[in-house]
């Protein structure tokens, strides 16, 4: 097990467990979720969670995909998942997904916050981007008020459930993490 | 085989490579001005590189994956510049193109890339096509403009590209706007 424990003010992020099958079956599983993002299918297979469980595991003991549970202080259910994946020694993707019962609270945020201080300070990225359908503004919010900057709108570029949607990407420079915290 | 691709422009026309237009890729785009911005370019660039080019590109049009065409001045047969389609998804396809230096500044280029676009939409029935470019190589951002391409990102250092990081900027171009622009099919 590798230990990549991050904290913020409010969140404990950890590694995905085995037992956290359940939570992520019912988050993901709400259409709502599904919609917004291109890995998640709808509905969800009933052995999904389990098989992202596996592969994640696998992938972070080998420092390949850093997958994070977001759960509160004050319990320690997974309410969430944040994901950075590394795609070269200098530049990093991020992806994330709250549930439905955690919207609002500007836990992504200070998730996706601290992620970006792992992927500039831990890893020595240069560059970290993270991309989100057009018909879903609100991810695009939190990467604007995690520092990241829109630098585009891919229109009609990706298929998801058999309908083109925008991607528009937002990315952040290791210019722009050390500006923002001088 | 698949069959031979032909477009044809007022000054153009577009066909898929041949064998002896190895000579022309090679010492067109072994000129460092034409290869640094493509990253598919090696440099220096041999022959043997062009005829492997050439090869590559003819399984790529069996395959359906890639359709590559040799742009050529009517009514010569020689090979001036490349322009190439790659249908993605099923929906979309990115184009990408090098012109030979002795023939930059007439519109060649331009008027290539609005030929297959016009193929794109009005022959493969697309939804999009995009490309994109260098950060510091802007000219080619031109040539998508001209053709009726609009700007939609710039992904900062978003690309190792000869050893340096690069700026990647993207143009896309949906079928809507193709249509409403008045250009038809």
């Amino acid at each position: 097990m590798i230990n990549i424990a991050l904290e913020t003010e409010r969140l404990n992020l950890r590694p995905l467990q085995t037992d956290d099958a359940p939570a992520i079956t019912r988050y993901a599983g709400d259409r709502r979720i599904a919609a917004g993002k291109p890995g998640i299918p709808h509905p969800l297979p009933q052995d999904w969670a389990q098989g992202y469980i596996r592969y994640h595991q696998r992938a972070i003991a080998a420092r390949e995909d850093f997958c994070l549970a977001l759960t509160r202080k004050t319990e320690p259910t997974l309410i969430g998942i944040i994901n950075l994946y590394p795609q070269s020694e200098s530049m990093g993707q991020v992806g994330f997904w709250t549930g439905v019962p955690f919207w609002g609270q500007g836990y992504m945020t200070e998730a996706l916050r601290a992620v970006l201080s792992f992927a500039f300070e831990d890893l020595a990225l240069q560059r970290v981007h993270a991309s989100h359908f057009g018909t879903n503004p609100a991810s695009g919010r939190v990467m604007q008020k995690a520092g990241m900057r829109q630098e585009g709108r891919l229109r009609q570029h990706v298929l998801k459930d058999g309908a083109p949607q925008d991607l528009v990407w937002h990315g952040m420079l290791r210019e722009d993490f050390e500006g923002s915290h001088a | 085989m698949p069959e031979p691709l032909r477009l044809e422009t007022e000054r153009l026309v577009l066909r898929s490579l041949r064998h002896d237009d190895a000579a022309a890729i090679a010492r067109l785009a072994g000129d460092w001005r034409v290869a640094w911005p493509i990253p598919t370019i090696p440099h220096p660039y041999s022959l043997g590189t062009a005829r492997d080019f050439i090869r590559a590109t003819r399984r790529g049009a069996a395959e359906g994956s890639e359709s590559v065409y040799a742009v050529t001045r009517k009514p010569e047969p020689a090979l001036i510049g490349i322009i190439s389609l790659r249908p993605q998804q099923g929906f979309i396809a990115e184009t990408g193109y090098w012109m030979g230096v002795p023939f930059w500044g007439q519109g060649y280029t331009t008027e290539a890339l609005r030929a297959v676009i016009r193929h794109a939409f009005c022959d493969l029935n697309l939804q999009r096509v995009f490309a994109w470019h260098i950060g510091r190589n802007p000219a080619s951002g031109r040539v998508m403009q001209k053709a009726g391409m609009r700007y939609e990102a710039r992904l900062r250092q978003h690309v190792l590209h000869r050893g340096e990081v690069e700026d990647q900027v993207y143009y896309g171009l949906l079928r809507d706007e193709y249509l409403d622009a008045g250009a038809g099919c």
